[in-house]
């Protein structure tokens, strides 16, 4: 049977930071291809600081908001992906998800949207799926336990990305299970069927920052294409991003606490990292310091929700943002959080079988994160209307657009931003 | 950021590090020296600061040196210094300042004072300095120990100091390249060496202890810190030996802190006393120390041995470096050996060989020294001056041209060697080829005539490794086709994550012996343990946590493996303390708790063994995790049906080594044969209350 | 933060060790979580410690305390009027209160300071040579106060949030404040803090993740009266071997995520290195001036 339609999103007992709001945004901009909303109104109520900080603009328009959605027609949406100057139809990078955490179909789907929209798509730690290899626009990932990496699968992607860590679980490794390493997986990660496959908390020749430089520059003598290093938002990740620019690194991408995953010690994902709006700009803040800035790209990760929360990001330092949760509601998520134990209802998530009952329709998925990624772009554009600016370049670092709500003293200095 | 005390910011770095200690009798060392081997390193530093420290014996006069901005703030260093220790006098700049960097600036103190109050007069006049910005700072204080450091690579510091026409030679030297992380400024008071009294220390690393490290240290009464770990084991260097009153030994184990269990570990008394003195997290140091009679090399090093360090000796020098190629660039023939995770190194001018750093002493002598080189083969090139593009894109057009062997001589450090070249290619390296040596091999047949450094054939699918020397560590990580053998000992976390897919199936096999987390994560392939050379001894070949998280694959170690040397133990205490508890409740009979206590290996197979399911069960809970996964433990003789793959590899190492001999007595001897044991986990994760995931 | 927030440790976060530093796995690599109590008379498996014993039944104390024996685990007797015939047995894991049954015969012997002004303060001494005198205090702000205990001859303090006092302040402020306030020079030229051991409790504390940050602001040992309650679900009356197995598994539990969130931060012995080393914390969205009490820094300051 194909999955080809969105299921119905169950009640919650808890509050959620994707709560049914956020759902449905994302929905109607997979369906239609169109912006909704000029600012998003998913984020009243929320405690989470970056729906606590408005845009300037916002505010002064008072109620009259959302009124017109005619957006721009063109859009200078390029990042500087140094090392081969990396063109990007929209600041938005598809975000790791690994083939094996997904279920194949979704993997397919989101390089294949990368492809169509001009964006990237970050395939996670897994080895490169067979119909993820014929798509350009990926970046593979070199992560702690190397799965199905060799010469020739590195050099299939536009750019490497060295994981050392994610938002959801800073200084954790990974486990997945040898029940679940079925054949395809085995082939894939080129690791034996039925053998538990272990991701090492760190990489262990990467114990320093030399040695960080000695893997990226052992990557692009490998490789030739640009080398990007995701790490999570972590007390020091200033001192972290600007080790990771000197070292040679084309750019960073920075998860942020709470960013999404099917399986992390709760103790861990609740205790231990910062959110993505104090990381950004105190990594800005520390590489313009340095002088280092310049040419290199800084990518957010953790809870990006929607363009608003896209263009606050670019105005608080970064050049571009990544998208994981909203791409996978966009295929059909209704965040039910089963991921791990393998019987998702959207078939995002579930276990990877020979010949499975229930698939996704890749058509369909395709044409959902496509549409998503579209409507995306045009609120931001929106935005960017609004804001007054025509390019999403020169809203990099803009803080001055954006207003301190009622946050504390310490996190609006950590911005950088005035009340 | 502004408005914080300075001396909370944490300034990050990592670096190359490098150190001679003359021995009795031998001529003392000129700078050239410590330039030369710290230089070959450049690219493990930046521009961003570097630095020499100089250790003399015999009668010296003091020298105060300060760092500061104007030739007035330096004379106003000199009388708030006088205020506090009686007359100063400043002797002059060591360097003109151009104005935008600092100069340094000497003071001679006309009267002596104690070491304490000495110590406590400085650290007021720095911190009167520091506030609200660091104005100047007085950076070495010592009789014996003297410091230049500044901003540049070494070379530029070098010149800065004119030390090759101003400084005499010396009984010790340490030099440093820093790579930091932030660089705050252009003050080089974050250079390395850091000294207090008479330490000079240089450092690589990143201690996750440094705030209680830096609490310590201001319980004790100091009160003025730049905000860098290595200032801060200078620190605690100085306080522990001239303060408490340590022992040179007893100071280094407070500072390393062995695993419990090790021989070294402190007592819960020292520990008491000292907690907050122990350095965790990542660091190799090379100290210079001298009490006015003898000069003392000091080399620490983590637990887990995150940071590489070699040291070595020759007939006149002992030696400390980051890398092989900076031993081998002033003493070709030095013998070089590796410190154990959570070692320390101690030489002297007078006694010589203090601790070897490893525990034990016969096995540090069994390291190469040098190797034979045969005559150059093939296509031969001289690496002397290459850097690792310019050779690999050689290599690659020799491959393409259909070229079979090249030779490369003169290799010192270069990195990378091979990466990138995927056509069959039979490459051999004369000297010592840098790290990551073979990174992801398909196709290409290196032999070293040499030793090799760190991650060597990572994410190697096919094609082989031969080394003719030691290797050092993360040797053959992700190891997944191809052969890498070694014939003599290999560092740290050998062959981890190796593993097997379809056809492919890897071998490793180590002639000598090797340290800590053989095999970790290992989920395929076979790793042979030799220890050729060893047999008489019984010392075991290997470290500890032999396979720990280990999946599948196959480790065989000649002779036996104590098996609390074999994977991940609870503490033994915890484990004795269960029982012990078990004993008073009337659930154990005494004479089987005594027995389990007094048994050498206090493992699950153990309890295994002596206790019925219903205890095991119980005392098996500290043992057991979601992940735990018990091994199989086997003394096994390699007959040919079994290990026929195992024999054939074997022999072939033999052959390429000319130790065909050595490897048939091996052969009829007996191994451990070390594995998982398959069918389902233990079900103890159910059992457990708080939920947890990963 | 993911959940909302509803006292001060909510506001804090841990650090995850990466680059310049490794983690570590904790499941197959150490991280050591025992230390030691009581200059180094007393070796326990992890810093936390069980209590809230008061309201249970004789037998139901005696198991916890063999359970906790087995663990390795300290016990606090507060609240009991008699020391029971099992912690007599094995009293070295044990703190009883002064004036209780037996009370003479344990080794750590504690007594209430209702706050800076007791007599108790003057008049207290040891029954025994051997017995450590500690001292259960109301969380204070109070530098002197603590300085003081340390003069009077106590070698150990419990700050316990369940006492009253017209000057209390948060917990997380008392241990901050108490760890920093014995930060000087003592006896022997060692500081002060290393001869007299911290322990902190309060009814609160829900988890290990508290207890983690607690032992960041100073605390040596975190006594959980209630959280162990909760976790195996006690019941009076409830099957003793039952009541054990399940407080064994918890303490196991509270010891791997105790583990895994050192690991994470590149801390390979909690004792040693975490406990007041601030410096691995910060706040978010704190109150500033709450902060600089505490001596935290905030999420994004460098």
């Amino acid at each position: 049977m194909e999955i080809s339609s969105y299921l119905r999103v169950p009640k919650r007992e808890s509050i959620e930071f994707w709560n049914d709001n956020r759902i449905m945004h994302i929905r109607e901009l997979a369906t239609s291809a169109k912006p909704r909303y000029v600012w998003d109104p998913c984020k009243e109520g929320s405690r989470r600081l970056l729906d606590r900080v408005r845009f300037r603009a916002e505010v002064g328009e008072g109620n009259g908001w959302n009124s017109t959605l005619e957006p721009l027609e063109d859009l200078d949406a390029s990042c500087d992906i140094a090392y081969g100057r990396i063109w990007m139809a929209a600041p938005l990078y598809l975000g790791d998800m690994s083939f094996g955490a997904l279920s194949g179909v979704p993997n397919v789907a989101l390089a294949r949207a990368a492809d169509e929209t001009g964006t990237l798509c970050g395939i996670g730690e897994g080895g490169v799926h067979p119909d993820v290899a014929r798509c350009r626009r990926i970046f593979v990932q070199w992560a702690s336990a190397r799965f199905g990496l060799d010469l020739h699968a590195l050099r299939l992607g536009m750019g490497t990305v060295i994981k050392i860590g994610q938002g959801a679980k800073p200084g954790i490794g990974g486990h997945l299970p040898g029940a679940k390493v079925v054949s395809i997986i085995s082939k894939t990660r080129r690791i034996p069927v039925g053998v538990d496959a272990i991701s090492p908390a760190p990489h262990h020749d990467i114990y320093s920052i030399e040695d960080l430089e000695q893997r990226i520059w052992a990557l692009k003598e490998a490789t030739g294409n640009p080398v990007f290093v995701k790490v999570a938002a972590t007390n020091y990740v200033p001192y972290v991003a600007a080790g990771v620019a000197r070292m040679g690194a084309d750019g960073i991408i920075i998860d942020g606490q709470g960013a999404g995953t099917g399986a992390a010690p709760s103790v861990v994902r609740d205790n231990v990292g910062i959110p993505i709006e104090l990381a950004v700009p105190s990594v800005d803040r520390m590489l313009r310091r340095e002088g280092m800035r310049e040419g290199f790209t800084v990518i957010a990760a953790g809870r990006v929700s929607s363009a608003e929360d896209t263009a606050k990001l670019i105005a608080l330092g970064a050049d571009c943002v990544s998208i994981a949760t909203a791409a996978l509601i966009a295929m059909g998520c209704i965040m039910v959080h089963k991921c791990h134990l393998g019987f998702c209802p959207a078939v995002l998530t579930n276990r990877i079988e020979e010949e499975p009952k229930k698939v996704l329709s890749l058509d369909v998925a395709t044409r959902w994160v496509t549409n998503l990624i579209r409507g995306w772009t045009g609120e931001l554009k929106l935005i960017l209307e609004r804001v007054g600016l025509n390019s999403v370049r020169e809203l990099v670092g803009r803080r001055d657009l954006l207003t301190a709500g009622d946050i504390s003293e310490d996190s609006r200095r950590a911005m950088g931003l005035e009340r | 950021m502004s408005g914080e005390p300075l001396e909370i910011s944490h300034v990050k770095s990592g670096c190359g590090v490098f150190g001679v200690l003359r021995k009795r009798g031998a001529p003392p060392i000129s700078p050239e020296v410590a330039l030369a081997g710290i230089e070959c390193v450049r690219y493990r530093g930046s521009r961003f600061g570097a630095g020499f420290g100089l250790v003399r014996t015999g009668p010296q006069s003091r020298r105060i040196k300060a760092f500061a901005a104007s030739d007035e703030v330096a004379e106003e260093l000199r009388r708030e210094l006088q205020q506090r220790i009686g007359k100063v006098e400043l002797i002059g700049s060591e360097y003109a300042s151009d104005g935008k960097i600092y100069a340094s600036y000497v003071f001679e103190p006309v009267d002596e004072q104690d070491h304490r109050s000495l110590r406590r007069s400085i650290g007021a006049v720095n911190r009167a300095f520091s506030r609200p910005t660091i104005r100047a700072r007085i950076y070495s204080w010592g009789r014996y120990v003297e410091v230049f450091k500044g901003i540049g690579y070494p070379s530029d510091v070098y010149e800065l100091y004119s030390l090759s026409d101003k400084v005499e030679a010396a009984d010790l030297w340490i030099s440093h390249t820093r790579q930091p992380t932030n660089s705050p400024g252009r003050l080089p008071i974050w250079s390395h060496p850091f000294a207090s009294g008479e330490w000079a220390i240089v450092h690589n690393g990143d201690v996750s202890s440094f705030g209680a490290n830096m609490e310590f240290l201001s319980s004790l009464g100091a009160d003025s810190f730049v905000g860098t770990d290595s200032e801060v084991i200078a620190l605690l260097l100085d306080y522990l030996t001239s303060e408490i009153g340590l022992k040179l030994e007893e100071a280094c184990r407070a500072l390393v802190n062995p695993f419990e269990g090790s021989e070294d570990t402190l007592t819960g008394q020292q520990l008491s006393a000292l907690r907050g003195a122990q350095l965790d997290g990542p660091f190799s140091v090379v100290a210079g120390f001298s009490d006015g009679n003898e000069a003392f090399m000091v080399v620490l090093v983590d637990r887990f041995k995150f940071r590489p360090i070699v040291v070595g000796e020759d007939e006149n020098y002992f030696y400390a470096a980051s890398e092989e190629a900076q031993i081998r660039r002033v003493s070709p023939n030095a013998r070089v050996w590796t410190i154990e995770p959570g070692g320390y190194m101690i030489a002297s001018t007078d006694r010589g060989l203090i601790r070897p750093g490893r525990r034990a002493r016969e096995l540090f002598m069994r390291f190469s020294s040098s190797v034979r080189h045969p005559t150059p083969t093939g296509v031969v090139i001289d690496a002397l001056g290459l850097n690792h593009s310019r050779i690999n894109s050689l290599l690659r057009d020799l491959a393409v041209r259909g070229c079979e062997e090249v030779s490369l001589i003169n290799v010192s450090g270069q990195r990378y060697i091979g990466v990138g070249v995927d056509r069959p290619l039979k490459v051999k390296i004369h000297g010592t080829p840098g790290n990551c040596l073979a990174n992801f091999n398909d196709c290409v047949d290196f032999e070293v005539f040499g030793s090799v450094q760190d991650d060597v054939g990572d994410v190697m699918h096919g094609g082989s490794v031969v080394v003719h020397g030691d290797a050092r560590d993360v040797l053959g990580q992700a190891l997944q086709g191809g052969y890498v053998f070694v014939k003599g000992n290999a560092g740290n976390r050998c062959g981890i994550q190796m593993r097997e897919y379809s056809h492919k199936r890897p071998y490793m096999v180590i002639g000598g012996t090797v340290d800590d987390y053989l095999g970790e994560y290992m989920a395929g392939g076979v790793i042979v343990v030799l220890g050729l050379g060893y047999e008489d001894s019984d010392l075991p070949l290997v470290g500890k946590y032999v396979g720990s998280g280990m999946v599948g694959g196959r480790i065989l170690v000649r002779g036996e493996v104590p098996r609390d040397r074999i994977g991940y133990l609870p503490p033994r205490e915890d484990v004795v303390q269960y029982l012990r508890g078990l004993k008073l409740d009337g659930e154990l009979d005494d004479r089987t708790f005594r027995e389990l206590i007094s048994a050498q290996h206090l493992d699950y197979e153990i309890l295994r063994e002596r206790l019925a399911p219903d205890l095991l069960k119980r005392v098996g809970k500290l043992f057991e995790h979601k992940y735990f996964r018990r091994l199989r433990i086997e003394p096994v003789r390699l007959d040919a049906e079994r290990f026929e793959d195992v024999c054939s590899v074997l022999r072939e190492f033999g052959k390429r080594f000319s130790l065909e001999r050595e490897v048939e007595r091996a052969l009829d001897g007996r191994f451990t044969l070390i594995e998982p044991l398959r069918g389902p986990t233990v079900d103890a994760v159910r059992r457990e209350l708080p939920k947890e995931e990963g | 933060m993911v959940e909302t927030p509803r006292f001060i440790i909510d506001h804090i976060v841990s650090d995850g060790a990466q680059v310049t530093r490794p983690s570590i796995d904790p499941y197959r690599e150490p991280v050591e979580t025992h230390l030691y109590l009581f200059n180094g008379t007393l070796r326990l498996s992890m810093p936390v410690a069980i209590g809230g014993l008061r309201d249970l039944g004789k037998e139901e104390v005696s198991e916890v305390i063999r359970a906790c024996y087995r663990m390795g685990v300290l016990v606090d007797l507060n609240g009991l009027t008699e020391v029971p015939e099992e912690a007599l047995r094995r009293q070295s894991h044990a703190i009883a209160p002064i004036g209780a049954a037996n009370s003479s015969m344990v080794n750590a012997l504690q007594l209430t300071i209702s706050g800076p002004d007791a007599t108790e303060l003057e008049t207290m001494r040891p029954v025994h040579e051997n017995q450590t005198l500690v001292a259960r205090v109301p969380p204070l702000e109070d530098t002197s106060f603590y300085r003081d205990l340390f003069e009077a001859g106590f070698r150990g303090i419990i700050i316990d949030e369940d006492l009253d006092h017209h000057d209390a302040v948060e917990l997380e402020v008392a241990t901050s404040v108490c760890d920093r306030a014995l930060k000087v020079p003592g006896p022997d030229g060692l500081p002060m803090r290393n001869l007299i051991s911290l322990l902190v409790s309060s009814e609160r504390l829900r988890s290990s993740s508290d207890a983690f940050k607690l032992i960041g602001l100073g605390a040596e040992v975190v006594v959980l009266p209630e959280a162990w309650k909760i976790a195996i679900d006690y019941r009076p009356q409830m099957e003793r071997p039952l009541l054990s197995e399940r407080l064994e598994y918890f303490l196991i539990g509270v010891q791997k995520e105790l583990k895994l969130l050192a690991g994470a931060a590149g801390v390979s012995s909690l004792w040693t290195s975490l406990v007041g080393s601030r410096e691995l914390f910060r706040s978010i969205e704190l109150d500033n001036s709450l902060r600089v009490r505490l001596g935290v820094k905030s999420a994004g300051e460098w």
